[in-house]
């Protein structure tokens, strides 16, 4: 058990008051048993770049989507995956792009909603801001990000590891006046969280232990209760124990499913599945880790969305789109069965989402070009799934720049999981409009 | 706020170097706005002289400045009127901002006792900070060949200030608003890369053992107290020197060894110093 803040302060200067919030030290060691029954765990994939929503959930009776898509369009005989089993849902005019077998599965058993025609009024076509406003949940894309204010509500005091993210930074859905995110780079190689750590000089390794114990004494002193100098001594403390206790805390996970290895089916769906696999060794570890956030990038598809070189980018089931659906479809359907392996299944939502979907008409280089409305997915066993919700655009219905016109706004898509999954007012975290919104697959 | 803006319509600069500011007139709103009460046909000129005319923007502008130099500036009496003593300078020297910086920084708040150590570093002010004061080298490398030289603002950006980028209008929060388990993990980090880089050649941030050596003394006390000096200066007292004294006097197996300024010691226990000092909370503050 490693010493922890208190126990140095108890050591150094007796009772130190501090009337500052900051976020508890998550101590570890706390029964891993069995998860409380109402353990609600929120993972949210970001699909970056703008995905494809009409190659991804394919409205494949539609006349107007083979002649907006002469070349990228899928037909229904080709709605089958690799084994030749078809990737129509249920009976519905949609398929799923036949490179998501798994997520056709997991549609199937009722894991998986999909929810149709999402997006907001006067869409913004610029990837940094459509992604800052889904972020924000805000039109004008600017202030805190959604979780962030949900934090600030329902975090603020608990376990610093209440909420992480897993990526380059942080997104700005985590963005909050008073409850702060780590974020986490995974490293490539045997220990993705090796960043994650107080790092000191790799080539006198024989000398960190002198380090980390300087460290721990000069960063424990006792000061004045409500001086910055105490606040940063006591968050720079709780920076050091808190990775260590992370890092130890994961070392206790075992898989309960194979993630891809190998560049196997690709470098992307190995990527992918690492991310998701660090929040199956989070979630698994640390009982009080129940909001994570993870990305997939790559989704800009302006050309060569289907096929390779070989075919001269015809051939549908191949090319970067596929890989890249691939990727997600493989990487939830491993974190679902890895979840329900450790006795979770039932306390984990995810949804996906991308900033915006992509134009209806094809371009001339084999790709599409920035869109409006798309649909996104929330999967799980508490989800209502097996089902569409929300309703399909019309094709010949368009915007100016020929978009689709949204039907569900997403900040709808929200307020379900936040009244629904995560115990929140949706009103004050997204405006009052939105209080009493639901899309329904909640239940 | 609508008033104003109408006062403001026509603005705009030459999209070209030097980016000479323009007044499309025929964009300009020529009609009659409402602004504190008075009516005009009022340009965004008549706006700058209407609020820098009133006392609460010689007041305002006073506490931003105190806020973000001197020390957080608090609600009390005594702290109100050297707000109103400053902001007089303002309005006194012709509006100038010019003048009242220059009272501020000569005045006896700014060299105060309570001034030190005030305010938190941001993370600019840290990770340009740590290469400034050591005398240490900042390679910026080339357009094709960045390398190690975008750590510094990738680090800030990590700790919260991603640099010409504010969030909002607003600008950057201050102080507390950069303190955090993660940040801090950020700033550790981000002081360990710089003090622990021995390569001076490539792009990048790094210090070399020669410049650690003309700082190093002959012995554990005199030479963290050089470097308290050089890196700040800096006063955590007699008991966090003596933290630092020991780690310089610890070998690898834990046991005490002696201290010496010989090359094998600078590149691992005076490297492993300044990022131990860069790590101290007194570092952290400006």
């Amino acid at each position: 058990m490693p010493i922890n803040r208190r126990q140095f302060i108890k050591r150094s200067a007796g009772a130190v008051t501090v009337s500052l919030v900051m976020p508890r030290l998550w101590m570890g060691g706390s029964a891993l048993g069995q998860p409380p029954a109402n353990r609600r765990i929120f993972v949210v994939i970001q699909q970056s770049g703008g995905n494809d929503g009409l190659n991804t959930v394919i409205p494949y009776t539609d006349a107007n989507y083979f002649s907006l898509r002469p070349t990228l369009g899928f037909k229904d005989t080709e709605l089958k995956d690799s084994n030749g089993a078809s990737t129509i849902l249920g009976g519905s005019s949609f398929g799923l792009n036949p490179a998501m077998n798994e997520m056709k599965s997991l549609y199937d058993a009722g894991k998986v909603a999909v929810v149709l025609g999402v997006g907001y009024p006067n869409a913004n076509l610029s990837h940094f801001f459509s992604t800052d406003i889904w972020m924000t949940a805000n039109t004008t894309g600017a202030g805190d990000g959604w979780l962030g204010r949900y934090a600030d509500q329902k975090l603020l005091g608990q376990s610093s590891l209440s909420a992480i993210s897993i990526g380059g930074s942080l997104p700005k859905a985590f963005f909050a006046q008073q409850v702060v995110v780590p974020n986490i780079a995974p490293a490539n190689g045997a220990d993705p969280f090796i960043n994650y750590q107080y790092q000191t000089d790799g080539r006198n390794a024989g000398d960190r232990n002198n380090q980390l114990n300087t460290f721990k004494s000069t960063n424990s002193r006792s000061f004045d209760a409500d001086t910055f100098i105490n606040a940063v001594a006591r968050a720079g403390f709780d920076a050091e124990a808190g990775s260590a206790q992370l890092r130890q805390a994961v070392q206790t996970y075992t898989p309960g499913a194979t993630y891809p290895t190998n560049n196997q089916p690709s470098a992307q769906a190995v990527q992918f599945g690492n991310a998701l696999k660090m929040v199956a060794q989070i979630v698994t570890t640390i009982p009080e880790a129940n909001l994570l956030f993870v990305q997939l990038g790559g989704f800009d598809h302006h050309s060569e969305e289907i096929g390779t070189n070989a075919d001269n980018f015809t051939d549908k089931t191949k090319g970067q789109h596929a890989v890249l659906l691939k990727a997600l479809s493989l990487g939830i359907k491993t974190f679902y069965d890895d979840m329900a392996a450790h006795g979770l299944a039932d306390n984990v939502v995810l949804m996906t989402f991308s900033e915006f979907g992509r134009r209806p008409n094809e371009n001339a280089s084999h790709g599409t070009d920035h869109g409006t409305s798309s649909e996104l997915f929330v999967v799980g066993n508490p989800v209502q799934g097996g089902k569409l919700y929300g309703e399909q655009p019309s094709l010949t219905d368009l915007d100016s720049a020929r978009n689709l016109k949204f039907k569900v706004d997403f900040r709808e898509v929200y307020a379900t999981i936040l009244s629904k999954w995560l115990n929140a007012d949706a009103g004050s975290i997204l405006g009052s409009q939105f209080k009493n919104s639901d899309v329904g697959f909640l239940g | 706020m609508k008033e104003v803006a109408r006062a403001f319509t026509g603005w705009n600069y030459v999209r070209r170097p030097p980016f000479n500011f323009q007044l499309n007139a025929n964009q300009h709103d020529n009609g009659t706005k409402t602004i504190y009460g008075q009516q005009s046909n009022f340009s965004g000129q008549d706006v700058i002289t209407i609020i820098s005319g009133r006392p609460a923007t010689a007041r305002y502008l006073t506490w931003k400045l105190f806020n973000f130099f001197v020390y957080p500036v608090t609600n009390s009496s005594a702290d109100k009127a050297t707000i109103d003593k400053f902001s007089k300078v303002y309005i006194n020297n012709n509006h100038s901002i010019k003048e009242l910086v220059r009272a501020i920084f000569v005045s006896d708040e700014f060299f105060s006792e309570r001034a030190f150590f005030s305010l938190v570093k941001q993370p600019v002010e840290l990770v340009v900070g740590a290469v400034r004061m050591l005398g240490a080298s900042y390679n910026p490398g080339t357009p094709n060949n960045r390398g190690g030289s975008s750590v510094p603002p990738n680090s800030a950006r990590n700790m919260g200030q991603d640099i010409f980028a504010p969030p909002d209008v607003a600008g950057f929060d201050s102080n507390l608003g950069w303190v955090n388990t993660a940040s801090m993990l950020e700033r550790f980090n981000y002081t360990n890369i710089f003090a622990t880089n021995r390569n001076t050649t490539n792009p990048g941030v790094s210090v070399s053992n020669d410049k650690l050596k003309g700082y190093t003394k002959g012995n554990s006390k005199k030479t963290v107290k050089k470097f308290f000096s050089v890196l700040g200066p800096l006063n955590p007292g007699t008991s966090t020197r003596k933290m630092l004294q020991t780690y310089l006097e610890t070998g690898d197996n834990g046991q005490p060894v002696d201290f010496t300024n010989d090359d094998a010691t600078i590149d691992k226990k005076i490297r492993g110093l300044v990022h131990q000092i860069m790590c101290l909370p007194e570092f952290q503050l400006n």
